[in-house]
């Protein structure tokens, strides 16, 4: 099949955004730069949103440090193994191998579970 | 001659196109194409005045898996149009899982119920509601990313011009992230 040109283009920016953030994420400690971008919900409410730590994490996953990562949303035991799961289906099945995969990891019951966690997640932590 | 609209294999849809630029696009036989006043979606080959401009058809050994599949299954795994393959709409639900992960408006949310609609859609074998459902719910996680960035970084100026010389560490566990 072949590729349109537009689709590259897109493919290589996105690609430079990612290790663009990843080199940013790696070289700045987000608790320690006053410019890194804050939660809005934080801010307006007061509560840590589900996502709140998710830079801090990602800082501390790239320097390895995995317990860290985790201790600042526990959330991705629930969403990290699911995001696996999505992209194994997405980028290393094909055809009816691809769908099979697709009637669990995206099974409705499991998609209410994740939306459910989710909110759960969000009170939990602000209890 | 007038332009169609086509949908590929992959279900990348394109268009509108000249009958001329149709073997450029790969359009073969089989590809679904459409213009204004076609009742429906048609396999170009079945159009008498594409006959020419497109190229022969493909018989891909993934489509006659699937329809082995699906006949021994009893099951519809695979939607057909006149024995033509329709596949499965991406639903992106990889992107909606992830805006839902990084970002801290709970947009992404919407994301996930509209790519977990987009299977149901086309499983109960609405196609054409199932494809508009998968551009909602690719468009809702680009939103939903995009705001929550752009908001978390105006929210940030607007703190550092009001807060000035606030110590950074102070800041960090006032406004989360």
């Amino acid at each position: 099949m072949a590729y349109s040109k537009k689709s590259v283009v897109w493919n290589l920016l996105i690609c430079a955004a990612l290790f663009g953030c990843i080199a940013l994420f790696y070289s700045v400690d987000p608790s320690d730069a006053v410019w890194m971008p804050k939660c809005v919900m934080k801010q307006l409410t007061g509560w840590d949103c589900p996502a709140c730590g998710f830079q801090r994490s990602l800082h501390a996953f790239l320097h390895g440090e995995f317990g860290e990562a985790l201790r600042y949303n526990y959330f991705f035991i629930v969403s990290m193994p699911f995001l696996a799961a999505l992209a194994i289906g997405r980028w290393c099945l094909r055809g009816t191998a691809r769908l099979r995969w697709a009637k669990y990891v995206e099974h409705r019951y499991v998609v209410y579970a994740y939306i459910a966690m989710f909110f759960l997640w969000w009170w939990v932590r602000n209890l | 001659m007038e332009e169609y609209y086509y949908i590929m294999p992959d279900n990348k849809r394109g268009g509108p196109v000249l009958p001329e630029r149709f073997a450029e696009k790969g359009i073969t036989a089989d590809t679904l194409v459409w213009k204004q006043g076609l009742d429906d979606w048609t396999p170009a080959g079945k159009i008498e005045e594409l006959k020419s401009y497109v190229l022969p058809s493909v018989d891909s050994a993934e489509n006659k898996y699937e329809q082995t599949l699906s006949s021994k299954t009893n099951r519809p795994n695979t939607m057909y149009f006149n024995g033509h393959v329709l596949p499965k709409p991406d639903n992106n639900m990889l992107g909606a899982v992830l805006s839902t992960v990084c970002c801290c408006l709970p947009l992404g949310i919407v994301a996930i119920i509209k790519a977990s609609k987009v299977n149901t859609l086309y499983y109960s074998g609405q196609y054409e509601e199932a494809v508009l459902m998968a551009d909602s719910a690719r468009k809702w996680s680009i939103w939903a990313l995009v705001a929550g960035v752009v908001c978390s970084i105006i929210n940030t100026m607007l703190q550092l011009f009001l807060t000035g010389s606030m110590a950074a560490s102070e800041m960090s566990s006032i406004y989360g992230i």
